[in-house]
């Protein structure tokens, strides 16, 4: 051995060393990589999740409000008496009689000239497999079949229980699928993937067909067509979007005024009935239970079998009735205990709250990045609380009298707007009990969290968090082996919790952006072993990388974020001055941190997207104003109108077309201007945004194009870029019809 | 050891990894971690391997104490583009497909067939069966190109 071969192994063996070192390197190296994706993915989530989530609390914060009007507000003129009567009157409940009125199709005719699908009753299997591919083809269906199918579909959820009971002795496999969401793409999907409908393969469909996707009306067809050809194997549940008052806000209403221009309204009438009848939940083989939000430690399954679920019109706004069965005194009201009612948000006591006390330590253990506006307090004296609901509601209801422009109320309150010719002359208990109801609302709303113990879902503003203790116990006192719930969006489109005895399904793929998450169903044999596919129904999604998938993903909550800063601005740059004592006009990023959860109450992790918010920041500080105005410049596109006044109606868009359409109770499309303008402002005064009368009067005349004194909806909302692009582009490549369908 | 806006950062991170939300990270948190970085099928003991170095259940401060190292920063791009040109000595700026998955998967920290299938999915080889390492510590180390 000379030194030659030492050398040369001496070079090989620096060689396997250099080579050992630079391989752990790189591996080392993409692995972080990897994590910072994997991160990012889940931000993102967090981002999509909270705005979805926030916006629910709103809706709720708006509903609150008008029913609190309702039920405290005493108009002291009848001018104001008129214009709330037009807001807030609901609908007299529908006798069947009337119901068979609204119902009335035939007299509606079919042009000859009409190439969409027909339909004849009693449905065959065959009809219903054309309507899909008919849908599957872009037509639309007219809307005499429509109201047909609608009636029929009425008549057969009637005689339905409120539980539904499936055996895997008469079909061998289950399919059970979440949510979908007006997502056609995703319910064509599963049947070309699955099968369709048959005796041998029974479905169960969790709620929330419809809101949010562009075809929900679609899929209602097509759910309905094969319950009434399949009664017995082919099963719905009612989600809480099957809700007329949560329709107005998340695009089914609109949807359906949209494609049925003639007959829409109509078709929502009967729509609003037949989502009351839907049942409530769809028990297999007596040992797996399918509901579509989830369960409360009061969670009482004899008596959800046993009430009346027609009265439950919606989720979202309720009149309930004492336990004796007499219909509320708007007097009793006022002086009834507060507990278990729900309190009004904009006063300092606490949201309705379950039977178990609010453990508030729990509260904050659970927040981790789901914070909530909605302050929560422990639960005071009944009758104090009683009085100073009272009292708080009457000073707040004058303050908003007067900012509105009407004149202050003197005297004592008492029986409100619910006029007394709207009430029919049969006695019958229209409401249900305030236990009904709570019932209803816990299955439609409640999300399932890691930590043990049920309180309040605060985040969405309805029903409550279950732990992993209260599903034992519901599943040992009924004897069940597990739960499937829905409601909640999932990356893979499924997710099991509560070892195994929770099961989240969600059946809306790209369900925040294209690539955002996967779709899923669950299949159940008699053994009842969970069987899941996975999909996700977009073509493109399955070119892309994954790390395209992710960015492009971001991109899109990260817009969406954007949007949000720039719609708080004002609350924004009053925080930041804040920690610019000294007004050097910077802060710090981390104070920037602080400053934007502070006016957001989003909960995400701001310092980890902070290179994404803020794009220049020299060591360590921001200046902020010229950040907030970049903000505004990516926002604004019309210079005519004030940066504050877009801002704010931008921040409230969907509080403005939900408030639209409430008082556009016959969906003609147009309110006065005068409407317009006494809702704003009794709704802006009450959630503090300012707004000068002027502006506001300007704004209503700039809006009404034509001068005629009323406001076109989607005028309106089109002048602020406020209708979202799905609905105001693209429809007429989308329905290419001849004939008029509508 | 760390500065008060770096724990904040840490805390962000250690709020995603608790994918839970309980507060602690778990088994369960610990091995959907790892699955969501493509190691699908991390063994049982070397999770416990992991959890055997905290004195406790994870919680924040264990957290940082262990991972925070690993979460600082990132090597220079300099640095990885030496790293793959000891595998490229005549610095042609591409290698066999083959020879990077013989290179990682057999040696050091070793990656698994699903991590290199990852890898590959996410920064394909050309019809070739090259792999374009420039670009790729390019795009990894600068974000996204522009499509």
């Amino acid at each position: 051995m000379g030194s030659g071969t030492s050398t040369q192994h001496h070079f090989a063996f620096q060689n396997a060393e250099k080579a050992f070192k630079a391989a752990a390197l790189i591996q080392r190296w993409y692995r972080r990589y990897m994590a910072r994706l994997e991160m990012r993915r889940h931000c993102t989530w967090r981002i999509f999740q909270s705005i979805e989530y926030a916006g629910q609390q709103d809706q709720v914060k708006l509903h609150d409000f008008f029913s609190y009007l309702v039920d405290h507000f005493t108009p002291s003129s009848n001018h104001e008496r008129d214009f709330l009567d037009r807001m807030f009157t609901e609908d007299r409940f529908p006798q069947d009689s009337e119901m068979e009125k609204f119902g009335d199709y035939e007299s509606i005719e079919v042009p000859d000239n009409y190439t969409g699908p027909r339909l004849s009753f009693p449905l065959l299997p065959d009809h219903a497999t054309a309507l899909v591919e008919a849908f599957r083809l872009k037509q639309q269906l007219h809307a005499r079949y429509v109201l047909n199918l609608l009636h029929e579909t009425r008549k057969h959820l009637i005689q339905l229980p409120n539980i539904n009971r499936v055996s895997t002795c008469y079909s061998e496999e289950i399919t059970v699928c979440g949510d979908l969401h007006g997502q056609l793409d995703d319910l064509i999907f599963i049947f070309h993937k699955n099968g369709l409908p048959s005796p041998e393969r029974a479905y169960v469909f969790n709620g929330d067909f419809v809101d949010r996707g562009k075809d929900s009306v679609e899929i209602l067809m097509v759910l309905f067509a094969f319950m009434l050809v399949y009664p017995k194997e082919f099963h719905l549940n009612r989600g809480n979007h099957e809700d007329h008052l949560v329709n107005l806000r998340y695009g089914f209403t609109k949807e359906v005024m949209h494609k049925y221009k003639t007959h829409g309204k109509k078709i929502l009438k009967i729509l609003k009935d037949v989502f009351c009848w839907l049942p409530l939940a769809t028990l297999v083989d007596e040992k797996v239970l399918i509901l579509h939000g989830g369960v409360s430690d009061m969670t009482d399954l004899e008596l959800l079998a046993k009430l009346d679920r027609h009265k439950i019109v919606s989720t979202m706004r309720h009149k309930t009735r004492k336990e004796n069965g007499k219909q509320v005194k708007k007097e009793e009201a006022n002086q009834k205990s507060s507990a278990g009612r729900p309190t009004p948000w904009f006063l300092p006591q606490s949201r309705s709250l379950p039977a178990s006390p609010l453990r508030l330590g729990s509260l904050q253990a659970h927040r981790a990045g789901r914070s909530s506006s909605i302050p929560c307090g422990a639960p005071r004296d009944a009758k104090e609380l009683a009085r100073q609901v009272r009292r708080s509601v009457d000073l707040e209801l004058d303050r908003c009298r007067q900012q509105a422009g009407f004149p202050v109320s003197r005297g004592k309150e008492e029986a409100s707007l619910c006029t007394p010719e709207a009430d029919s002359g049969a006695e019958e208990p229209l409401e249900p009990t305030q236990e009904e109801w709570r019932q209803v609302v816990d299955i439609l709303w409640s999300d399932p969290m890691a930590q043990e113990g049920c309180k309040a879902n605060t985040v969405r503003g309805g029903g409550c968090y279950f732990g992993p203790n209260v599903t034992e116990r519901l599943l040992q006192k009924y004897n069940l082996q597990f739960l499937i719930r829905s409601h909640e969006c999932k990356p893979e489109g499924y997710e099991f919790c509560h070892s195994r005895k929770v099961l989240t399904i969600f059946s809306a793929s790209n369900y925040y952006e294209v690539g955002s998450n996967r779709g899923a169903y669950v299949k159940l044999g008699p053994a009842l072993t969970p069987y899941i596919v996975q999909y996700q129904a977009n073509k493109v999604t399955h070119m892309l990388t994954m790390r395209q998938r992710i960015s492009r993903v971001e991109e899109s909550a990260l817009r969406a974020l954007r949007e949000k800063l720039f719609a708080h601005s004002s609350d924004l740059l009053g925080e930041f001055k804040k920690h610019d004592a000294d007004k050097t006009g910077l802060i710090t990023l981390s104070d920037w941190a602080e400053a934007v959860e502070s006016v957001l109450h989003l909960g995400l992790p701001w310092r980890m997207l902070r290179p994404q918010l803020v794009n220049s920041s020299t060591d360590n500080t921001l200046e902020y104003k010229s950040w907030l105005e970049d903000l505004a410049k990516e926002q604004l596109n019309r210079e005519n109108i004030q940066s504050s006044l877009l801002e704010t109606l931008y921040r409230n868009r969907s509080n403005l077309e939900t408030i639209f359409r409430i008082i556009d109770r016959d969906h003609s499309g147009f309110i006065s201007l005068d409407e317009f303008r006494h809702t704003w402002k009794l709704f802006s005064s009450h959630m503090n945004i300012s707004i000068t009368d002027d502006c506001i009067c300007d704004l209503a005349r700039s809006i009404d194009f034509n001068k005629d004194g009323h406001i076109d909806i989607n005028e309106f909302l089109e002048a602020f870029r406020l209708v979202e692009q799905s609905c105001s582009e693209g429809n007429a490549s989308d329905c290419p019809q001849t004939t008029n369908t509508n | 050891m760390f500065e008060q806006t770096q724990i904040q950062e840490f805390k962000e991170a250690f709020t995603i990894m608790d994918q839970n939300r309980d507060g602690f990270i778990d088994k369960n948190d610990l091995r959907d971690t790892f699955a969501a970085l493509g190691r699908v099928n991390v063994k049982n003991e070397e999770i416990d391997e992991m959890l055997k170095e905290a004195p406790g259940p994870i919680n924040f401060t264990v957290f940082l104490t262990m991972f925070g190292e690993k979460l600082k920063g990132a090597d220079p791009e300099e640095t990885i583009l030496n790293a793959f040109k000891v595998f490229d000595p005549e610095g042609k700026g591409v290698l066999k497909a083959d020879y990077v998955r013989e290179m990682l998967t057999t040696q050091a920290e070793r990656f698994s067939k699903e991590e290199m299938d990852q890898m590959f999915a996410a920064f394909p080889p050309d019809v070739t069966g090259n792999l374009d390492y420039k670009n790729l510590v390019h795009i990894i180390t600068h974000g996204e190109e522009k499509d």
